[in-house]
């Protein structure tokens, strides 16, 4: 039988991170810990197994009451689940990106608009500090 | 013509000057303008305040929508006319020094008006649109130089929408522009209106990449090669995931 297809992991496709396999108990879902991860890494520049990715949180009254401005909103009507349930709005923890091993990212959950992914990526521009200075006002 | 982002003297960035509004009351003597130009100006301004103002009075979320809704179409057209006013009378290199000090006085200003007039998410959402600005004005920059657009149809589109994000931001700026300027303290239901207004820069500054990436080429267009990998980044990698699994169970994000 041919091997499948390998998986291709696309900047603005989300993800469930599986559970530790050394960790048999957990069964693998948001409620239990398990969190939807949002590529922000580009595929074509991904070595190895790893791949660069920050989680997109349910709880969106970190943005309501305060949060950094670097926490971006994604509106459910920007994120596209794999299962068919209704999205729900979400905000993106630009300062918890991190680097994730594909093997643990099995289960696809769906994925945001390009606007969206660029939204993100802004936020994440803003926390590591990058500056644009006008060639205008030197 | 009509491929070009926005039209306007700056291209890309916002059509408006950033901070205007602040600067014309404190600057005047650098404009060094004649008499009727000045009152030309300040008229407009005057409009602007006016309007700015009536939703600075409410109190509560449900009026301070209502008031906004309002005075919405007046505040877009004297904002279109003070910027096409100032686009004819003041010389384009006066503008941008203008917008630098305006920038730079707002900075200040924001932190003297922090936790008196309205607290650490509206000044902090405030420098961020003011980071995000300058951001839309350097890609405004590339876009000047680019090529035209691969899809006009799709490039005007992109104007349209930025026209929204980017006013509807401007209009939250100036809220918050003039509650500095008139010394009223936002109350903490308009200081949530006005942080969720502020977020359509990010909106407005997605749409000016969006129209640089219909004229440049894409990373993900460069021809794809082997990229190396050994044990120390697969140590790396491990690392980072047990740090993962560690922090799983005992919290909720």
């Amino acid at each position: 039988m041919p091997n499948p297809p390998p998986i291709i992991y696309k900047q603005g496709d989300l993800y469930w991170c599986d559970p530790d396999p050394n960790q048999t108990d957990t069964v693998g879902s948001e409620q239990k810990g398990d969190r939807i991860w949002l590529i922000v890494s580009i595929e074509k520049l991904h070595r190895g197994n790893c791949l660069v990715a920050l989680p997109l949180s349910r709880h969106v009254e970190k943005v309501a009451q305060y949060a950094p401005p670097h926490l971006i909103k994604v509106p459910a009507e920007k994120i596209t689940m794999e299962d068919g349930n209704p999205s729900i709005n979400r905000v993106a923890l630009t300062d918890q990106i991190r680097a994730l091993d594909k093997r643990r990212l099995k289960r696809k959950a769906g994925f945001i608009s390009h606007q969206a992914v660029l939204g993100v990526l802004t936020g994440l521009d803003f926390l590591f500090g990058r500056v644009f200075p006008s060639s205008k006002t030197n | 013509m009509g491929t070009a982002m926005l039209e306007m003297p700056t291209r890309v960035a916002p059509p408006f000057e950033v901070g205007t509004l602040g600067t014309l009351g404190a600057n005047e003597n650098g404009l060094a303008r004649r008499r009727k130009d000045e009152d030309l100006i300040h008229n407009l301004v005057s409009v602007l305040d006016e309007q700015l103002l009536h939703v600075l009075q409410c109190r509560q979320t449900s009026e301070c929508h209502d008031a906004r809704a309002k005075v919405w179409p007046k505040y877009v057209r004297a904002r279109r006319a003070l910027t096409d006013t100032m686009s004819n009378l003041v010389p384009e290199k006066t503008r941008e020094h203008l917008s630098a000090a305006a920038q730079a006085k707002i900075a200040a200003d924001l932190d003297g008006a922090r936790g008196i007039l309205f607290g650490d998410a509206v000044a902090d959402q405030m420098m961020f649109s003011m980071w995000v600005v300058s951001k839309m004005q350097a890609i405004g920059e590339q876009i000047a130089k680019s090529s035209p657009p691969k899809d006009e149809d799709e490039d005007r589109k992109l104007i349209a929408d930025f026209h929204l994000f980017a006013m509807w931001g401007q209009f939250h700026y100036d809220c918050v522009i003039a509650s500095m300027k008139f010394n009223l303290a936002l109350p903490d239901d308009i200081q949530e209106a006005v942080c969720d207004g502020l977020r359509a820069w990010v909106n407005a500054s997605v749409i000016v990449e969006e129209a640089l990436a219909l004229r440049q080429p894409s990373v993900e267009q460069a021809p794809e090669v082997a990229l190396p990998w050994d044990e120390e980044d697969e140590q790396l990698l491990a690392s980072s995931m047990r740090d993962l699994d560690a922090e799983s169970s005992s919290d909720h994000l």
